[in-house]
């Protein structure tokens, strides 16, 4: 199962509770969490190959999927905080929600621009609307966090050590990828009884025809 | 009106057999990897404490998630052959519709509708009729929804009942998941609701509690739903095609979810009581859908209560009545030529390569294709094993992902190849990995038809 549409549609249904309960302070908060948390789930709904390459070609190769995902976030934000007609609204945005979670995001993205356009205009005819530029500046919150979680390329893992290495696979139980660090890790340190008994062990899990020394 | 509601659903009852019999049935690897364990089970008397089938799984002990249907199969196909548990399977198919039809019986508008987004459903997931566990997934979800439904609506559950489905249900798949959530969505649905509407919210909880503890009665007592939970969320099932977002290539899903938005859209203009659950019930099921297309049995299910229930006193016109009927006929019409011809059993599996392998004695440690594990599995028995099959979470130990390096064949091919020691590789004719292998004199050719090709290294 996709874990970040999961969490996609859990937002989107988050940020939909509080218009169908009444709206009020409570929906206000609930819709920046669910903004946010909308904005996490788009960083984190990237291939993780997006996550750790250089920031330079990130901007380039995957800045339109970045901010399209970040635009669509804030739009849900913007149509929390901006509808007035709340279930027809939220159900709009719920669906749009669904629909950004798979093949069909640029879809969803569509479909909150054009609500998220609609509820604009007529919010400004609403008494007790937003001020827009309070909704523009937490959207630009929302975006620069979701392009910063998308963006950061986090500091590159050490290199693990041969001892290292062989413990992790053969604690995740595959012999074979454990076996050749362990080996290096026995031939540089020839008296080292917890390399000779962790070969000893890979060795008697892997099958007969392939011991390997 | 002419057309009477129950003739009606007949009728359309009738067309859905139809169509699930045209597929007659679908014989996957799956399908087979459940006869093998049952086999094992039924030649040793107990289950499998280690995964006998395959060197390269992880040697955690074994805990299978659809003991009962593997257990049936094994003995089905014992005695009444594959033909026949395949031609068993499909009924049961059949039945699952039916079942899944049963609420709308009364509006001849939903019955149509409804056996719509079944055949749909059915279009899009046509794996699930066949011989595998999910389609007694999908009746005993039918049953639980009802179940659900009755609770809401204030009435006392038959106890037996209650504690019967879901025990059946954690041994025949690991979708008995659902009997735990579906009560909670429904709870967490109701505090949507006024408050007078919320009374049923402690007992849709105490089944939700009832359906964990009855999972309890499985060989594996409690342990079978953490590893349930576990391959849920396991990174290897999240990248098999099943569990993914569904392709673009999937027209069928894309206008079930359609449909499925439609009678929560006419909820929104219904009747007060249990509006927003409704509306919240069908939007969670149409996104499950839309996540992974194993949901959208789920989706149609729920969408049909809702169309039974908005539309059972909806009066129609005879033209209006009419109208209706052709189109649904029109509209199963335009269905069949996408069926795909699947009365050759046996068509995308590498029956005579396999036998190539069972009579040509090549090296061990064979690279076999994951959909075709449980075939080889079927056909070896515990003789010979496998290198990787649908069993994804067994592969969690790093070899899922060496396998698909090796798919693609990837860079790591011939680094991979030899740390894992295969000497013998059964493949898809013309993909990546037969088109690297022909390339490299290591590798011999041993054997090739239009579906399968076998080398061997020199």
């Amino acid at each position: 199962m996709n874990a970040s549409a999961l969490l996609l549609v859990g937002t989107g249904l988050l940020g939909a509770l509080p218009l169908i309960r009444g709206g009020g302070p409570l929906s206000w908060r609930l819709g920046i969490a669910g903004g946010v948390a909308l904005c996490c789930a788009a960083a984190w709904s990237l291939p993780a190959e997006a996550l750790t390459s250089p920031l330079v070609a990130q901007l380039v190769g995957q800045a339109p999927l970045v901010v399209a995902r970040a635009a669509l976030a804030a739009g849900a934000l913007l149509i929390v905080r901006l509808t007035r007609r709340r279930e027809r609204r939220a159900l709009v945005m719920a669906t749009a929600a669904t629909l950004l979670l798979s093949w069909a995001w640029q879809l969803g993205l569509v479909a909150l621009a054009a609500t998220y356009a609609v509820t604009t205009v007529r919010a400004r005819r609403l008494p007790g609307a937003a001020p827009l530029a309070h909704t523009a500046l937490v959207a630009a919150v929302c975006i620069a966090g979701a392009c910063w979680l998308a963006l950061h390329p986090g500091p590159p893992p050490p290199p693990r050590a041969d001892r290292e290495v062989a413990l992790h696979w053969e604690a995740r139980g595959n012999p074979w990828r454990a076996w050749p660090a362990a080996r290096a890790w026995a031939e540089r340190e020839p008296g080292s009884e917890e390399a000779a008994a962790l070969l000893e062990r890979l060795d008697r899990r892997l099958a007969p025809h392939e011991v390997r020394r | 009106m002419s057309v009477r509601a129950p003739i009606a659903w007949w009728v359309a009852a009738a067309a859905l057999a139809v169509l699930v019999v045209m597929h007659l049935a679908y014989l996957g690897g799956d399908g087979l990897l459940y006869i093998a364990h049952g086999r094992f089970m039924l030649a040793h008397g107990e289950v499998p404490a280690i995964d006998p089938f395959s060197e390269m799984s992880i040697r955690d002990p074994l805990i299978l998630h659809m003991v009962l249907p593997m257990l049936g199969f094994a003995w089905l196909e014992q005695h009444i052959g594959l033909p026949g548990l395949v031609l068993l399977s499909a009924l049961v198919g059949v039945l699952v519709l039916v079942v899944l039809l049963l609420p709308a019986r009364r509006s001849l508008v939903a019955t149509l509708a409804g056996a719509v987004l079944l055949a749909l459903v059915v279009l899009a997931d046509k794996e699930m009729f066949g011989v595998r566990g999910q389609i007694f997934a999908y009746l005993l979800f039918a049953a639980w929804l009802a179940v659900c439904v009755s609770v809401l609506h204030g009435k006392r559950p038959f106890l037996p009942i209650v504690v019967l489905l879901p025990t059946l249900w954690a041994n025949t798949h690991p979708s008995f998941l659902v009997a735990v959530a579906l009560p909670l969505l429904f709870a967490g649905a109701l505090w949507l609701e006024p408050a007078r509407d919320r009374r049923a919210a402690r007992a849709l909880i105490a089944l939700s509690l009832v359906a964990v503890l009855a999972s309890f009665l499985s060989p594996y007592g409690p342990r079978l739903i953490v590893d349930v939970v576990q391959l849920l969320f396991d990174d290897t099932t999240q990248r098999i095609s099943h569990m993914r977002s569904p392709p673009v290539t999937l027209p069928w899903l894309a206008l079930l979810a359609g449909l499925c938005a439609v009678p929560a859209l006419r909820a929104l203009g219904g009747p007060a009581r249990h509006r927003r659950l409704h509306i919240l019930l069908a939007l969670a099921w149409i996104a499950m859908t839309l996540i992974s297309r194993r949901y959208a049995a789920y989706a149609a299910a729920w969408s049909i209560w809702l169309l039974a229930d908005a539309l059972r006193n909806v009066p129609l016109t005879e033209r209006a009545g009419r109208a209706i009927v052709v189109g649904t006929g029109l509209a199963f019409v335009a269905c069949f030529p996408a069926v795909p011809a699947m009365r050759d059993l046996d068509r995308a599996l590498p029956v005579e390569a396999t036998t190539v392998l069972e009579t040509v004695r090549t090296p061990p440690r064979l690279l076999n294709e994951f959909g075709w594990g449980g075939y080889l599995m079927y056909r070896f028995g515990e003789e010979r094993t496998v290198f990787i099959d649908g069993r994804n979470n067994l592969f969690r130990n790093g070899v899922f992902d060496d396998y698909l390096a090796m798919t693609f064949a990837a860079p790591s091919l011939d680094p991979l190849l030899d740390l894992y020691g295969i000497n013998t590789v059964l493949w898809t004719s013309g993909w990546d990995l037969d088109v690297a292998l022909a390339k490299r004199p290591a590798w011999r050719l041993l054997y090739r038809d239009d579906k399968a090709v076998i080398y061997v290294r020199r």
